[in-house]
């Protein structure tokens, strides 16, 4: 079911509306049904995978529980567990490479269900024993295409009390539902047509359309992406449901690492606490730490660190896609960050040498625009059919860097209009990241305006979506670029 | 045991002492290898090994989170 659908509004509308009124006492069964349908009408088909991980998690859970309880040695137990856990992974991967099995959300959900297992086996007092609760977390309308990764107890606590209307909380929600539909049909559609046109046949241009192209699909992945969480934010929101931020001003990061921590970080926060930390605290990381402790204390500490790191990285490029690409992508990023890890105190030292002011303005300046040529490399890795085409944008930009002519924007697909309106929007998009970096929340600012001027901005925001957005025709606003993992 | 804690976190990352919030690894105080080398301080200085299990961002969300896991492996 696509978002921008008249089916998504109404089933938005009418589980709203059953939830606040009707259904107060059945809110999380409300909620529950309306996944279901969501899920039901998307799919078209027996989610097969999703059947068979809910069951595995669900009863998984219990039994680890009951048999920790009754006393069960805890290597039976881990063993049981990991198990589980192997099972669910196999099951991603026939989902993602049988299109016979293929399922809406299924790397998401599954993480989800790991996830879940993990923390009710460290904790009993997370184990859900209702089924019809944990179905709900997995398959919850707002997070199952594309997340966040919210964690099970902080969506079952949502539902400790009855969720009341909220006016406030409503004006929010649909306020970010707006502001995400902004930057996906306004911004990221526009660009699209730019990126696609260049990368369809790089032989055609010079080194710097192809640059443009680069940079205009790290603000398209990022408006795409940010907008479809604005959008399910917005939505979970007027329902009283909150759902975790996935973004936090990427571009402003001052290193790769901190790019990562900005970008999904949902997605980074699974993979640290049920990845990294559970290798550098198990007996093989510290196998590993005491190894490299031998040889110094420095490296025995980073050691561990920088595997874990490696691991990670090689699970989040598989994770996106089984594909070369994805692949060759999350080795780049370990790399890099796993130098700047080792080698941090050089680098330090180095500063210091040169007499750098690690924290003056310039300096700062210099690390945020570093950390966006990195990004931009490893974006290329992203939108290349083949390492052919990584050789072919290397050259061009080194050797046939300058065009000889001016861009056809008719060829692109745009009107003079478009650049104009994308030119603005990109502003805006700019502006209001600048805000949130300096933690100016805009939602309060509008709240606090006279009451014609909040309509004003309302109605601003409302029209400049359905005059400028990019709808029907050659344009396919109802896929996002995520969906695809 | 209270102040050598302190002193550790301070060595590590000293922002986590001026932080009064309750979600400071989701608030971007501090990142995971902070993380990792903390605990590593904290088992070598105290003899204790911290399982993963412990090391969760709703254990390590401020000073007094990061003192009640150490006093919990100790068994205090």
């Amino acid at each position: 079911m696509a978002v921008f659908s008249y089916s998504f509004f109404i089933l938005w509308a009418v589980s709203a509306l059953i939830f606040y009124t009707a259904a107060r006492k059945y809110q999380w069964e409300t909620l529950l049904a309306a996944s279901l349908v969501f899920y039901i009408l998307s799919m078209g088909k027996l989610p097969v995978i999703l059947i068979a991980v809910f069951f595995l998690t669900y009863a998984g859970a219990i039994i680890l529980n009951i048999l920790r309880e009754k006393g069960c040695p805890d290597k039976f137990l881990k063993f049981f567990r990991r198990g589980i856990i192997v099972s669910c992974v196999a099951l991603l991967v026939l989902g993602r490479t049988a299109h016979l099995f293929s399922v809406l959300g299924n790397s998401y959900f599954t993480l989800k269900a790991i996830g879940y297992l993990i923390d009710s086996d460290r904790d009993p007092k997370k184990c859900e024993r209702n089924f019809g609760r944990y179905l709900l977390y997995l398959i919850y309308f707002p997070t199952i295409v594309q997340g966040p990764f919210n964690r099970y107890t902080q969506f079952r606590d949502c539902f400790k009390d009855v969720i009341r209307f909220d006016y406030t909380r409503l004006m929010h929600g649909l306020q970010r539902f707006l502001w995400g539909a902004f930057k996906k049909l306004i911004v990221a559609e526009r660009l699209a047509l730019f990126v696609n046109y260049v990368y369809g046949d790089l032989e055609q241009f010079n080194g710097l359309i192809i640059v443009m192209a680069t940079c205009a699909y790290a603000i398209q992945l990022y408006a795409d992406f940010s907008g479809y969480m604005d959008i399910m934010i917005g939505v979970s929101d007027s329902l009283g449901i909150s759902i975790p931020e996935n973004f936090r001003q990427p571009y402003f990061s001052k290193s790769l690492a901190e790019f990562w921590r900005r970008w999904h970080i949902t997605l980074g926060h699974w993979f640290r606490d049920y990845v990294m930390f559970s290798f550098v605290m198990s007996s093989t990381g510290r196998k590993v730490g005491k190894w490299f402790k031998k040889i110094s204390k420095k490296a025995g500490k980073k050691a561990a660190t920088v595997i874990g790191t490696a691991i990670v990285w090689f699970l989040i490029g598989l994770w996106h896609n089984l594909s070369v690409n994805y692949f060759a992508w999350g080795m780049y990023n370990c790399v890099i960050i796993c130098f700047s890890m080792m080698f941090e105190d050089h680098f330090s030292d180095m500063r210091r040498k040169l007499r750098v002011d690690g924290n003056g303005v310039g300096y700062q300046f210099f690390c945020v625009v570093r950390t966006i040529c990195l990004v931009l490399i490893s974006d290329v890795l992203l939108i290349v059919h083949s390492f052919g085409d990584i050789n072919l944008v290397a050259q061009k930009i080194l050797t046939d860097f300058w065009p000889k002519s001016g861009l056809d924007i008719a060829a692109v697909g745009w009107s003079f209009q478009d650049v104009k309106v994308l030119c603005i929007g990109i502003c805006i998009m700019f502006i209001v990241s600048v805000m949130k970096e300096k933690e100016i929340s805009l939602l309060h600012k509008i709240d606090r305006m006279p009451l014609p001027l909040r309509w004003g901005v309302y109605y601003l925001l409302l029209f400049s979506v359905l005059i400028y957005g990019c709808y029907g025709g050659q344009y396919d606003a109802s896929q996002f670029i995520y969906m695809q993992f | 045991m209270r102040e050598k804690i302190i002193e550790i976190i301070k060595g590590i990352n000293e922002d986590i002492l001026s932080y009064e919030g309750n979600t400071m690894m989701e608030d971007g105080i501090v990142d995971s290898f902070e993380i990792i080398n903390l605990v590593s301080e904290l088992e070598e200085e105290f003899d204790i090994e911290i399982d993963a299990r412990y090391v969760v961002a709703e254990n390590f969300n401020n000073t007094e989170g990061i003192i009640k896991v150490v006093e919990k492996v100790m068994g205090k």
